[in-house]
């Protein structure tokens, strides 16, 4: 009996050894397959995997990293041939999932079905189970399986919106246009906060299916929320459909029209925030809040270079009596920026920066903080240095203390270096720009201006400044003087920025005679024709010009642009 | 008077003297009887007894009444004369009664004749008869009287001296007042003797009468010992012993046995004056016991503390001379002069006359070593570079000094010279730096140099010694060139394996990261294998850090060999800089992100570091990709250096050559061997030529190939080669007019040659210096056509991104391909500032995060990073405008490490400044309850703006100081929390948080001076192999320092008191929380 059971120890502890010895010999082999495989190796991790398996039939990484070979090789059989060997070692929900995709990837969806059923069935609460097989259907393209199982996943779980963005993504992809709409909608519908993204979204469905506006419109109508008519509104004004998206929320509540509009503002969709303010002004009583409509709207005028109107509309704020009555000057900021913007338009229209002075000091006296006091004194700052008169400009600017305006000043003492053709100092101030403000607005403004200088001739030198000067009193002839400057200097980068120029003050003409220079410089070349599709309105020339450009210059810079513009987008001159 | 009368009167005196006298008799014996009993009680009780008084009245008043007693009863029988003539009646028979009648007539007065006739008839018959009278005693009473008298008396004469004392005191009735001896005598009193004697105590005379004991003591304690016979004997005495001898009534002084043990020498001082020419100062050596080791020659000085006061003491050597130690009691010196190498013992005689035990001591004389010199650089055979010194550290020594440093040479098998570097040497090490110039020897290619060291040393005797010897081999250019192309091809070829090793991994971690992004969710294989990849990216990364390395010695070589020129030199060595730069931070804190986000398994955290990971690795590929063309690139320009060197080596050589065949004594057929091993080096310069002409781009290097081209039509029609031959062949037949001539033409042609080579060189440089300034200033202008782009985008941005999108990322795709272009123009990275790359980093990270925050529908930040990207952008252009200005200027910007350490070490004490004040204002706020008054307000403004301008000055250094854009991550993070601290500031916040984000902006400019220190340390490590300067950590010098200077500052000394005591507390807070 005794030497029975030392007879059974003796084999046990020889048995449990054999087995540690296996269990190292199966690390190492693990690890030296997972090298090769790691390197690409393939057949090496293979026949490795397979020593393993030979080892410990059972052992799943090997059998699943087999399958992974197969498929990294594009061998699927070979994957089958592996499953059909040790599958029976993988779990079955692991068993059901590589035969699923081994399926799927064969092509054979519709075999995979009753697969993807029963693996749902195994586990029936993981949601995160009907994704992952999802995925393996839309790797190869069978969106509607994708959806089928969703929408099985829907009844699992009896919640007709689950799954909705996943859903709608995939119905995108099968260009289900409609039934991703719905999806979005409802989706947005439940999380408001996604607006833009679903907005971004209908852009790409209407773009396909421009007819669909009319399943949001519907939804945005039926629905009691207000997300869905903001997201009507949002696609009306993707589809310059102004009035449209305007009447949205008119029906709306006038504090929702009063965001929208600034919103459109801010986001520059002028045309949209112009009428939506012209309009606010009509239902608005509040004569300060109406003068701040009236106000924005010249904004939006004067940044779309519409000098007149804008005058002519910031005029009437100005003169408006009730505003200027002493106890109403400072209770609104808006007789302050209307007197700024006049000044800014006066300087667009007379090129005189004495007279834009004046509308500053007057609007000194609208000033409610601080802040606006150095905001005035930086401007006046900058236009005593157009006006030439730059002790007075440095005067102000060292009565400049608040920090919020550190770069302007920052910057007018640049331009003060520059035109008292002190150079050094001026580049030593670009230097102080980029280090503190590399962010800064006027950063690569700084940079552009000393690259040119630098490159000029003495003479030259003058010249261009006094053009630049030209150019920030808003005189298009700085355009003219540029382009002098470029006849005795070949520069071509003058050109360009002339060109730049002559756009912004929009000067079509000039602009059109400055593209027909014949471009030496590749960049100069390259820039020009994306400045050029600027000056092109209709969206099909543009997208010729851009289709020629990139028969032209496949791999420049700025082919990225073009591209763009080829996938429809307009380009935007702002 | 009758007879009758006169016998009765005789009789009765007989009879009443024997009654009388029997009564004294017995009143005697009573006497002796008494004194007896008194004596016997004496003994019995003691003379001291209290009772012997009252026996001593007892016996008296007995004795005395019995006395009288029986002296009465003796009396009261006194015979009469009556009873005396009855006697005598009764004795004499006279029935008549004679005597008695006549008595009693008489007394009746009878008739007197009757009484006449009576006497007559009595006094006749008194005639006849005789009488006699009974005797006093009978003879048993006589007997047992003097039995007893002689007893008694023989007792008493026994006893006699007692007996005495006792019969005193019973005639005293007092105790004998004895008188001892009141002193004591005893021998041998004080007394020294060895260890282990004996000793006999002895009471000298005694008191018998009394007790002696002895008392001793070798410790505090007496202890008591019998004496027998009054002595004592101690055998064996140890140790110290005082002692001395008492009875009952003296006790003797006390005497003290002084123990002596055997003699030695208990303390040794030797003190040994090593002979003049060692230099060697006096060694004192208090441990050797008397073994001398010294130089011959010393002059020893042996001092010795013996154990106990000695006699006499010696050295006995073993030749048996014995020298005498001059000294008294426990000290004795010597001095003696070692001359040779001997053994001695010490004799050591004590005043008992002992003598120690022999020991044996030895002198060993210490030998004066041969010097010793090794060559310790080169230490081995080596290849001369074309500045023909051979740098050489030599390192010799010797036990005492050395002198004649001599470096002896042997040009091939030429006579052995010698050159005496040093002839005085001071010290006994000698450690030096000699450059051997071998330029005056005019080397030829090939010569070899056999050279050695030698060095004496300076002791009498001259010994001398020799370093190994070595070989230096002057190789020929092309030889040099042959075996820097093969390091360099291997160079590549590991940097390319590094590379396909990173594809590789890119491939594998591309599909991990796919894995993760469509299931967050990871399990431990994932973690696993990403932990896998992780380390192999790891390994990869040391193995291009270890490539740099060795690319800095394949420079260094090179710059040794002059075997290129300086800009291309500058080149290289930029290379091995963008090299360094390949596994630079930005990866390893990506990898670090990795494992933190593997450990904490949070699958956000680990997602964005699986997306962060990526781009580094993607950078990290590029950037080996970089390098990988930069070394392609620059091989033309090497080629084109190779073939001038060798050009001009030859040209150096056949001048050389025709110099020195106007020598006469040089052998025309070494001449000869000399001109066929230029003909030969000549042919290798065409091949070499040929070489370049292939790696020529016919279209890219038009100029260089033309000019090229007609080089060899030059070398073609001109034929130096010919001439070489020629001179070959009339040295041999000893023309050497003809010979020269030849040398002349063929040296002509080749300055011609390396005169175009040159020119052809500086074109080819000019060329790729052209390329990369017109790549530069081409980024720069589509980098700011990008900046001006994105201002306007950035103007139009609202809370909707989703309309700017496309523009944005066909602007960054733009972006990409501005880049793509840029790096692909040869050598374009050696000239790009390393702040360069970091604002390229920052700016693709300003888009990625952008791009991931709007697909994650996230748009609070997108502000931020649009004005990041506009950051990144013009900060790069202004970076390519300064590696433009440097390149043009010759020289890259920045003042170095030393100025960067200096103007940190300023930057660290004005924060210190800064962190004192605001310590003191934070205080004043909480002592104001937190209301900040106008003044404070403009003290802290005033703090905001030095914190700004810090802050400033630190972007201005990044932005300038190539040595401090390597630090740009630390120097990045200090700009940040100045810029919050101010930004905090100037809003009037002020907390502990401001204090705390100071404190780290101190710590934080500490840790980048550390680092440069390292990396300075470092770097003059590698570049002076031979000056190692090891770095000291001093971080907390570091802090200290601050804060002294800070004190010292005057801005500090102008604070109100009370601040100041905030201040000083605040930086003993400091101080303890470092430590």
């Amino acid at each position: 009996m005794k030497s029975r059971f030392l007879i059974l120890l003796f084999l046990s502890a020889s048995f449990s050894g054999l087995l540690r010895g296996q269990y190292d010999q199966r690390q190492i082999l693990l690890q030296q397959a997972q090298n090769h495989f790691g390197m690409r190796q393939y057949t090496q991790a293979e026949n490795l995997y397979k020593q393993v398996l030979e080892l410990v039939p059972t052992d799943q990484t090997a059998i699943l990293q087999l399958i992974n070979i197969a498929y990294a090789t594009g061998n699927v059989d070979k994957a089958q041939d592996v499953l059909d060997r040790h599958g029976a070692y993988l779990p079955p929900i692991t068993l059901l999932d590589q035969q699923i995709q081994i399926l799927v990837y064969k092509g054979k969806a519709e075999e995979a079905w009753p697969k993807v059923l029963q693996s749902i069935s195994m586990q029936p609460n993981d949601q995160n189970r009907y994704r992952t097989i999802a995925s393996h259907f839309e790797r190869r393209g069978f969106f509607d399986y994708v959806q089928r199982l969703y929408q099985l996943g829907r009844k699992n779980f009896k919640d007709p919106n689950l799954f909705a963005l996943e859903y709608a993504n995939s119905a995108l992809y099968a260009q289900r246009y409609e039934l991703a709409l719905n999806e979005y909608l409802g989706w947005l519908e439940r999380n408001p906060a996604n607006l833009y993204f679903v907005n971004n979204q209908c852009k790409t469905i209407l773009e396909a299916d421009s007819t669909l506006i009319n399943v949001i419109t519907d939804k945005a109508n039926s629905s009691s929320g207000i997300v869905l008519k903001e997201l009507l509104a949002g696609v009306l004004v993707q589809r310059k459909d102004y009035a449209a998206a305007l009447d949205v929320y008119k029906k709306l509540s006038p504090d929702k029209l009063v965001n929208f509009a600034n919103q459109q503002f801010s986001s520059r969709q002028d045309e949209v925030a112009f009428l939506a303010f012209e309009y606010l002004e009509t239902i608005e009583t509040d004569i300060f809040r109406k003068n701040q409509y009236l106000f924005n709207r010249a904004t939006i005028a004067h940044r779309n270079l519409d000098y007149q109107l804008a005058d002519s509309l910031v005029t009437v704020v100005v003169q408006d009596s009730l505003l200027n009555l002493p106890q109403n000057k400072w209770r609104s900021g808006v007789g302050y920026s209307a007197r700024k913007l006049k000044s800014e338009l006066v300087l667009s229209f007379t090129h005189d920066a004495a007279q834009a002075i004046e509308w500053l000091t007057q609007a000194i006296e609208y000033t409610r903080s601080t802040v606006q006091i150095a905001e005035i004194q930086v401007e006046t700052a900058r236009l005593n240095i157009l006006n030439q008169d730059l002790e007075a400009a440095k005067s102000i600017l060292n009565q400049v203390n608040d920090n919020n305006f550190a770069e302007q000043k920052e910057h007018c003492l640049f331009l003060i270096a520059l035109f008292e053709n002190n150079i050094e100092l001026a580049d030593s101030l670009m230097n102080e720009q980029i280090i503190h403000r590399p962010e800064g607005k006027y950063t690569n403004d700084s940079i552009y201006l000393m690259m040119h200088l630098l490159n000029l001739s003495e003479e030259s030198k003058s010249h261009f400044l006094a053009s630049y000067r030209a150019y920030l009193l808003q005189d298009p002839n700085s355009i003219d003087m540029l382009s002098e400057i470029f006849s005795e200097d070949a520069e071509e980068e003058l050109m360009i920025l002339a060109l730049q120029w002559a756009l912004e003050f929009d000067q079509k003409d000039k602009a059109l005679a400055i593209l027909a220079h014949d471009w030496q410089d590749p960049i100069a070349r390259e820039y020009s024709a994306l400045l050029a599709l600027l000056l092109e309105k209709s969206s099909s020339e543009q997208q010729r010009q851009a289709r020629e450009f990139l028969k032209e210059y496949p791999n420049s810079v700025f082919s990225p642009e073009f591209r763009s513009i080829l996938s429809s987008r307009p380009l935007s001159s702002h | 008077m009758t007879l009758f009368e006169r016998a009765l009167k005789r009789y009765k005196f007989k009879f009443n003297s024997a009654l009388m006298g029997r009564a004294l008799l017995a009143c005697l014996l009573i006497f002796l009887a008494s004194i007896h009993i008194y004596y016997a009680s004496w003994l019995g009780f003691g003379e001291r007894s209290t009772v012997l008084p009252y026996i001593n009245m007892t016996l008296r008043t007995g004795t005395a009444l019995f006395s009288i007693f029986l002296l009465l009863r003796a009396y009261n029988s006194l015979w009469d004369d009556r009873k005396t003539a009855r006697w005598m009646d009764i004795t004499a028979g006279n029935d008549d009664d004679i005597y008695q009648n006549l008595y009693e007539l008489r007394e009746q007065q009878e008739s007197p004749e009757v009484i006449e006739l009576l006497a007559i008839q009595a006094d006749r018959r008194i005639e006849e008869q005789q009488l006699k009278p009974p005797a006093w005693f009978n003879p048993t009473q006589i007997f047992l009287i003097l039995f007893f008298l002689v007893g008694t008396l023989t007792f008493w004469a026994m006893s006699w001296d007692s007996f005495r004392l006792a019969i005193r005191q019973f005639y005293t009735n007092r105790p004998q007042s004895i008188v001892y001896k009141e002193a004591i005598e005893v021998s041998p009193g004080n007394i020294t003797i060895g260890r282990g004697q004996e000793v006999l105590i002895e009471v000298l005379n005694p008191e018998t009468r009394l007790e002696h004991k002895l008392y001793f003591r070798y410790d505090k304690m007496f202890r008591e010992l019998a004496l027998t016979d009054w002595r004592y004997l101690f055998n064996s005495v140890e140790t110290d012993i005082e002692y001395y001898i008492s009875n009952s009534v003296a006790s003797s002084d006390t005497f003290k046995i002084t123990c002596l043990d055997e003699p030695y020498a208990r303390q040794w001082r030797t003190q040994i004056s090593p002979p003049a020419y060692t230099g060697l100062s006096t060694v004192v050596d208090t441990l050797s016991q008397g073994n001398i080791e010294a130089f011959l020659h010393s002059l020893v000085n042996l001092n010795i503390q013996t154990n106990i006061p000695i006699k006499q003491a010696q050295m006995r050597f073993s030749d048996g001379r014995t020298l005498p130690l001059k000294g008294s009691g426990n000290s004795f010196s010597t001095q003696f002069r070692v001359q040779k190498a001997e053994t001695w013992y010490l004799e050591l005689t004590d005043f008992l006359g002992r003598k120690n035990r022999p020991e044996e001591k030895s002198i060993n004389i210490i030998t004066d070593s041969p010097p010793e010199i090794r060559i310790l650089f080169p230490a081995k055979d080596t290849v001369l570079d074309q500045r023909m010194n051979l740098p050489l550290i030599v390192s010799a020594n010797d036990d005492f000094g050395l002198r004649n440093l001599q470096l002896v040479y042997q040009i091939n098998d030429a006579a052995v010279q010698n050159i005496t570097i040093k002839s005085v040497i001071a010290g006994k090490i000698l450690n030096l730096d000699y450059v051997f110039d071998l330029a005056p020897f005019g080397l030829f290619p090939g010569d070899r140099v056999t050279y050695w060291m030698q060095i004496w040393d300076n002791s009498p005797m001259h010994q001398k010694a020799e370093s190994a010897r070595y070989v230096a081999r002057f190789p020929s250019i092309a030889e040099i060139y042959q075996k820097i192309e093969q390091k360099e091809n291997l160079k590549t070829s590991e940097l390319q394996s590094a590379l396909e090793q990173a594809q590789d991994l890119q491939q594998e971690f591309e599909q991990k990261r796919r894995e993760i992004l469509k299931d967050p969710q990871t399990d431990w294989e994932d973690k696993k294998q990403l932990q896998d990849l992780m380390e192999k990216q790891e390994e990869l990364a040391d193995q291009v850090d270890n490539l740099a390395e060795d690319f800095q010695d394949l420079i260094n070589q090179l710059q040794n060999h002059q075997a290129l020129s300086e800009d291309v030199l500058e080149k290289m060595q930029k290379i091995q800089e963008l090299m360094e730069e390949i596994a630079n931070d930005e990866l390893r804190a990506a990898m670090d992100k990795m494992n933190k986000a593997l450990e904490n398994m949070n699958p956000e955290d680990l997602r964005k570091a699986v997306e962060n990971f990526k781009f580094s690795l993607q950078d990290f590929m590029d950037r080996i990709d970089q390098t990988l063309d930069l070394l392609e690139s620059i091989k033309k320009e090497q080629s084109m250096e190779k073939a001038l060197q060798m050009a001009s080596e030859i040209e150096k050589s056949q001048q050389a050559l025709k110099d020195r065949a106007s020598d006469p004594s040089n052998k025309a057929e070494n001449l000869a061997t000399d001109q066929d091993n230029i003909s030969s080096a000549y042919e290798e310069l065409k091949k070499a030529l040929e070489d370049l002409d292939k790696m020529l781009d016919s279209n890219k290097d038009r100029d260089i190939k033309q000019q090229l081209q007609q080089l060899k039509q030059d070398m073609q029609q001109s034929k130096p080669e010919s001439d070489m031959k020629s001179s070959s062949l009339n040295l041999r037949a000893n023309k050497r007019s003809e010979a020269q001539a030849n040398m002349e033409a063929a040296l002509q042609k080749m300055r011609r040659f390396t005169l175009k080579m040159n020119e052809m060189k500086q074109s080819m440089g000019g060329q790729s210096q052209q390329e990369v300034t017109a790549a530069m200033q081409r980024a720069i202008r589509e980098l700011l056509i990008f900046s001006t782009n994105h201002e306007k985008l950035q103007q139009r941005l609202g809370k909707d991104p989703y309309p700017i999108m496309q523009e944005l990322i066909a602007q960054y795709d733009g972006l990409q391909i501005l880049l793509n272009k840029f790096f692909g123009t040869p050598q374009v990275t050696m000239f790009v500032p390393p702040k360069f790359y970091l604002d390229l980093t920052d700016t693709n990270n300003a888009y990625r995060d952008l791009f991931m925050q709007v697909s994650e529908m996230q748009y609070y930040q997108l502000p931020q990073h649009m004005a990041n990207i506009l950051k990144g952008l013009n900060l790069m252009v202004y970076d390519l405008m300064q590696a433009l200005n440097n390149a043009s200027s010759g020289g890259g910007g920045g003042g170095g490490m030393q100025s960067l350490m200096q103007m940190l070490q300023q930057m660290g004490q004005e924060q210190m400044m800064m962190n004192m004040l605001t310590q003191a204002l934070l205080k004043q706020l909480q002592e104001q309850g937190g209301r900040m008054d106008a003044a404070m307000q403009q003290q802290v403004q005033k703090l905001a703006a030095d914190q700004q301008r810090l802050a400033d000055n630190l972007k201005r250094t990044l932005q300038n100081d190539p040595e401090a854009q390597k630090q740009a991550n630390t120097i990045k993070q200090i700009i940040e929390e100045a810029e919050a601290v101010a930004r905090q500031l100037r809003a009037n916040q002020l907390s502990p948080d401001t204090m705390r984000r100071q404190e780290n902006i101190i710590s934080r400019l500490l840790d980048a001076q550390r680092s440069i220190n390292k990396r300075d340390t470092t770097q003059k490590r590698k570049a002076e192999a031979a000056k190692q300067q090891f770095p000291t950590d001093t971080s907390q010098m570091d802090l200290q320092q601050l804060r002294r200077a800070a004190m010292l500052d005057d801005r500090y000394k102008s604070l109100p008191n009370s601040w100041q005591q905030v201040i000083i507390k605040y930086l003993k807070l400091l101080s303890d929380q470092a430590q």
